[in-house]
């Protein structure tokens, strides 16, 4: 239960900086050395109006604290503290005249949503193709000397050990199912139950999925060799980033 | 005493083994499981701790548990009271306790050291937060195309399983098996994990991890443990001798293929085992034996078919006789080659850098007839004179193969 107590007082005419000195640094240490007293903020009356006829509101100075426990408790340790052999010091340079009042959250603090960031899973393992320049494909490599296509790219080619001999190359985004299985954990950020999998693509390479456009309770209906098709979509959420890569889902769902 | 310079090293040999238990060891830090297993090891061997000139010690995550990334080696070996000597830090996955044995193979065969320290510790267990260990343990796969992408090694292997069952006819009941004969191993092992037997009935019927892997299944590898061995020189180990010190008759060391489509059996998942199979080809030619002369086998099974698996690709059995070879019996305990007799990875838990050095420090105790009531009995009832030691670590790539792939054959 936390209770907001927000003190509305001003200083006595000419004596503001002494009230400001003993408010700042020592009174709301003083009320945070209360046992329940969590935070404590001071605040000064701005001189922008929203409504420029309005009256002027009568308090220049706002304190608010943060109190752990009911309105009653806090008034009582606050009477307490304020009272008996050691009471706790009140500046005169406060004006007597305050407004006094504890408030009760009725809702939880509400922040403007952010908008997710997104970043790319990896870098240049993908292009995502977009409505112009058509299908996504994922970018992997080839070798000019003995034609092996791997993905992801290297530069030395790993199968005839060629200096320098791989080349760019581009994967279509279609293949067929090798294996998959539904998952009920994974690493942090990913949704469960989903399903892992291995697709040859049809240049070659295999390459490891989650598989999409499925249900994972459906998923012991796909076929080894079922066709698949690749989509660029946000696969992963750390935190407020979504993460994108690929997934790949059966061409007939 | 007084060690002649100039010898000529012929043999590598076992001189000490010792162990810190597999378990849940909180309290303890890394520092206290290496130190009982160095101990161990040095009064099993009963030599000068003087002696030691060399030492490769295991160890992956535990940069990633505690920060302390870089100068373990010296740090956790110091901590025994040992230093002075060349001090090297290994890593590879599951496989780094035999990379680091193999290194130091190397360096007593080299002639330049004579007597040299493994050592192979992890801690990966943590009260109330099993995520964290899979976190660690993920940074043993290639990141960017695996664990990035939403891969788990459960299931990898679930895949490689699958394909390895329709082609060569296996069954959950084959895998429930192997889980019933480790963990009846594990339970004559003080130093496993596992003091419980399960039946096939109540491990097939366990909670699905990736589909056919019930839990038992799987190895248990949020484990702490350490385990400890002293490799020598054979004309050393004569001078300390107090029994016979099996010899390191034949050592493989290979990795996968990193990325290619024309990995000869693409099989993509952890459990390719071709690289175990390339290992052995080169450890058996090394050492002078086949797999018909092997009387005892140590293999990670990280998994149940893993351990299957490995009977065709080590030569105990054609491929596709596995489970008929299981279901003979000849891999039970008292069968003809038993294997994992003390439990393996999914009866002893998988601390992972000491599983590898574990397996050596079992067939050792095994060879010299030390096992108590878990003895392997080979002919004439005497204990096994050829152990073979399969291991493999890390993955290795995009095409899944794995890091490292270690054979080690021991004959006395």
């Amino acid at each position: 239960m936390r209770t907001i107590l927000l003190v509305e007082s001003n200083s006595v005419p000419g004596r503001d900086d002494e009230y400001n000195d003993w408010y700042s640094n020592q009174h709301l240490a003083d009320l945070l050395a209360i046992p329940g007293f969590e935070a404590a903020q001071r605040f000064e009356l701005s001189p922008d109006k929203r409504f420029p006829d309005s009256p002027d509101h009568p308090y220049r100075y706002v304190a608010l604290y943060e109190f752990d426990g009911t309105a009653s408790l806090l008034f009582e340790r606050l009477g307490a503290a304020t009272s008996g052999a050691n009471p706790m010091y009140i500046s005169p340079a406060m004006d007597e005249q305050r407004s006094v009042n504890a408030f009760i959250p009725i809702t939880g603090k509400r922040t403007r949503p952010q908008p997710l960031r997104t970043r790319p899973m990896g870098e240049g393992l993908f292009e995502d193709g977009g409505a112009d320049a058509g299908p996504p494909v994922l970018l992997g490599s080839k070798c000019v000397q003995c034609q092996e296509v791997i993905f992801p790219a290297l530069i030395d080619c790993p199968a005839c050990l060629g200096f320098e001999t791989m080349t760019s190359h581009r994967l279509e985004g279609r293949g067929r199912l090798v294996s998959c299985v539904v998952s009920e954990r994974g690493p942090s950020g990913f949704a469960v139950p989903y399903i892992q999998g291995y697709v040859r693509l049809v240049d070659g390479p295999v390459v490891f999925t989650t598989i999409g456009g499925v249900n994972p309770s459906d998923a012991p209906a796909l076929e080894v060799g079922e066709e698949l098709v690749m989509s660029i979509e946000a696969i992963r959420r750390l935190g407020d980033t979504e993460i994108v890569g690929w997934k790949f889902r059966p061409v007939a769902s | 005493m007084e060690i002649p310079s100039g010898s000529v090293v012929t043999d590598v040999t076992v001189v000490g083994v010792g162990m810190h238990p597999f378990g849940q060891f909180h309290d303890k830090s890394l520092w206290m499981l290496a130190r009982k297993s160095i101990w161990a090891a040095i009064h099993d061997a009963e030599i000068d701790p003087h002696l030691i000139d060399v030492a490769y010690l295991a160890n992956n995550y535990s940069g990633f548990f505690t920060g302390q990334h870089d100068a373990l080696a010296p740090i956790v070996i110091g901590r025994a009271g040992l230093s002075g000597f060349p001090m090297i830090h290994v890593k590879g996955g599951g496989a780094s306790g035999s990379i680091a044995f193999h290194e130091a193979v190397i360096a007593v065969k080299s002639g330049l050291y004579r007597m040299a320290l493994v050592v192979g510790v992890e801690k990966l267990y943590v009260p109330g937060d099993p995520a964290i260990s899979i976190t660690a343990i993920n940074s043993s796969g290639e990141l960017t195309v695996g664990t990035e992408l939403g891969l788990t090694y459960m299931a990898d292997f679930s895949m490689s399983t699958k394909r390895l069952m329709d082609r060569y006819g296996w069954s959950a009941t084959d895998f429930a098996l192997i889980v019933e004969k480790s963990r009846a191993n594990a339970m004559l092992n003080p130093h496993a994990l596992v003091h419980q037997p399960l039946s096939v009935e109540e491990i097939l019927n366990a909670r699905v991890v990736a589909f056919p892997l019930t839990r038992p299944m799987c190895c248990a590898a949020a484990v702490d443990g350490a385990a400890a061995v002293l490799v020598c020189d054979a004309e050393l180990a004569a001078r300390i001798g107090h029994g016979d010190h099996p010899q390191v008759a034949g050592i493989g060391c290979v990795s996968g293929q990193y990325i290619s489509n024309r990995v000869e059996d693409p099989r993509p998942g952890m459990l390719a085992l071709n690289e175990s199979g390339r290992a052995f080809a080169v450890a058996y030619e090394r050492a002078g034996v086949g797999p018909e002369d092997v009387e005892l086998v140590q293999v990670h099974d990280s998994v149940a078919p893993e351990e299957l698996l490995s009977y065709s690709v080590l030569g105990l059995c054609a491929p596709g006789d596995e489970s008929s070879f299981l279901r003979s019996g000849a891999t039970r305990i008292h069968g003809r080659v038993p294997v994992n007799s003390d439990g393996g990875l999914l009866g002893r838990g998988h601390p992972i850098s000491a599983s590898g050095v574990a397996q050596v420090v079992e067939s050792v105790i095994q060879m010299r007839g030390q096992a108590g009531n878990r003895q392997v009995r080979a002919k004439d009832s005497r204990p096994p004179r050829v152990a073979a030691i399969q291991n493999a670590g890390a993955q290795g790539g995009p095409s899944g193969g794995t890091g490292v792939s270690a054979a080690i054959i021991l004959k006395s």
